[in-house]
């Protein structure tokens, strides 16, 4: 009698465990899904499912090597997300390279013409030939401007002062106008 | 600060070298990037990488990926409200320093021995430099395979010990594991005996080199058509 209680028992406390493991399994997965989601570019939205998949595989791998692991914070599954994303992105485009025909892979997105692609590629060169002869707290904040940033964001980032960022990325933006002026490349 | 027109060429410029970007061995890990923009690197390698994204723009585009998955909560708004704050007056710094001494001996008396914490994402399918391979799939997105001709294939890579294909479901069970030396492998019937019709599987590879590294390939969907399903 015990002995079928005990199986009962046993078997009752396995269930759990299992639903609780299909449980954590789907929070990971929706906190996954919503960051995919968030960065996904559109010339990869048919993949997303793949990439969720491919992230909770990272997770489930990683998890492994921590034994007694409480619980997995989101910043840790943002992190993954981060990474198979910006993988599957390098991966896609090295794919359309080495492919002949690569239009089938890009044909949503508003590809440049070979003209524009060359002049914009010479741009952008003198853009970072300009910020290489910058004053290194000028190009810190340019840069950091050109990546999105607003200026607390940037004092935050580079541990300056407000007023500090906002100076060297007015002046740094200047020199850059100049530099690349000089370059023969004016915004008109 | 809103960007004009001129500076919309500017952004537009500074973006469009990423696509023909490869990562460099002296790069700083994609995961180092994210650790940066949210704050976790200290101050000085947080400019030690911003002054490296200002030559490189595959690390910049990595950086870029990483703000939209920052937390909402602007900063400014942050410094606005704490400026005006009542215990920026100094009379209250006597009171909150006390405060702060009971806390962390309540803190350090509760804290467990050792944190587990989690593991660097280790990744061995980072694409770095020009002469790294990658593992192409052949077998499309989402293809629906005959359970009994149920065959994956990929393209070869050089110097490969051997290659593990996992296959899982969406609860991360896995289905089947197999390894070969060749470049296809037939999953066997009975591994998908148990699979419904619409049930989506994913598949990756995983190449082991001989100096024991691994480069695993993307992950793809496939389902599987069961031999007695005319669907």
């Amino acid at each position: 009698m015990c002995i079928i209680d005990c199986h009962g028992a046993l078997f009752s406390w396995l269930m759990i465990t299992r639903m609780a493991e299909h449980e954590q399994v789907d929070q990971i997965r929706q906190v996954l899904q919503r960051a995919i989601v968030r960065i996904c570019p559109d010339w990869l939205k048919s993949s997303r499912d793949d990439l969720v998949q491919n992230a909770m595989l990272k997770i489930l791998e990683n998890q492994k090597l921590v034994e007694g692991n409480p619980g997995i914070k989101s910043s840790y599954l943002y992190k993954t997300a981060h990474s198979v994303m910006i993988d599957e992105i390098r991966r896609v485009r090295r794919r359309a390279e080495s492919a002949l025909d690569d239009s089938e892979l890009f044909e949503d997105s508003n590809c440049a013409g070979p003209y524009q692609s060359a002049l914009g590629q010479k741009i952008s060169i003198a853009l970072r030939e300009c910020l290489a002869r910058m004053a290194e707290s000028r190009c810190m904040g340019v840069t950091l401007h050109l990546q999105g940033h607003k200026i607390p964001d940037i004092a935050r980032l580079l541990g300056w002062r407000i007023k500090q960022a906002d100076n060297n990325v007015y002046r740094g933006l200047a020199d850059l106008r100049r530099c690349l002026k000089e370059k023969g490349f004016e915004p008109t | 600060m809103k960007p004009s027109e001129k500076e919309d060429k500017l952004f537009e410029a500074w973006r469009n070298d990423a696509e023909a970007a490869r990562q460099q061995t002296e790069c700083p890990s994609d995961a180092e990037i994210f650790d940066a923009v949210m704050l976790k690197l200290p101050v000085r390698r947080r400019r030690e990488i911003v002054m490296h994204i200002s030559r490189c723009a595959a690390c910049a585009e990595s950086w870029r990926l990483a703000i939209e998955l920052q937390p909402p909560a602007e900063v400014s708004d942050i410094a606005q409200r704490t400026s005006r704050l009542p215990w920026r007056n100094p009379q209250i710094w006597g009171l909150a320093a006390a405060a702060s001494l009971v806390f962390m001996i309540g803190v350090i008396w509760l804290m467990p021995a050792q944190d587990p914490g989690f593991p660097e994402i280790i990744d061995s399918t980072t694409l770095r430099g020009d002469n790294e391979p990658a593992i192409q799939l052949e077998i499309p997105d989402a293809a629906r395979l005959m359970a009994n001709e149920f065959e994956v294939r990929w393209g070869a890579v050089q110097e490969i010990e051997e290659y593990r294909v996992q296959i899982t479901n969406s609860r991360l069970e896995t289905v089947f594991v197999g390894s070969t030396q060749t470049t296809n492998l037939k999953v066997p019937l009975s591994a998908l005996s148990m699979i419904q019709a619409d049930e989506p599987l994913y598949w990756h590879v995983s190449a082991i080199r001989k100096d024991g590294s691994t480069i695993r390939s993307s992950t793809q969907t496939v389902f599987v058509r069961q031999a007695d399903n005319p669907e």
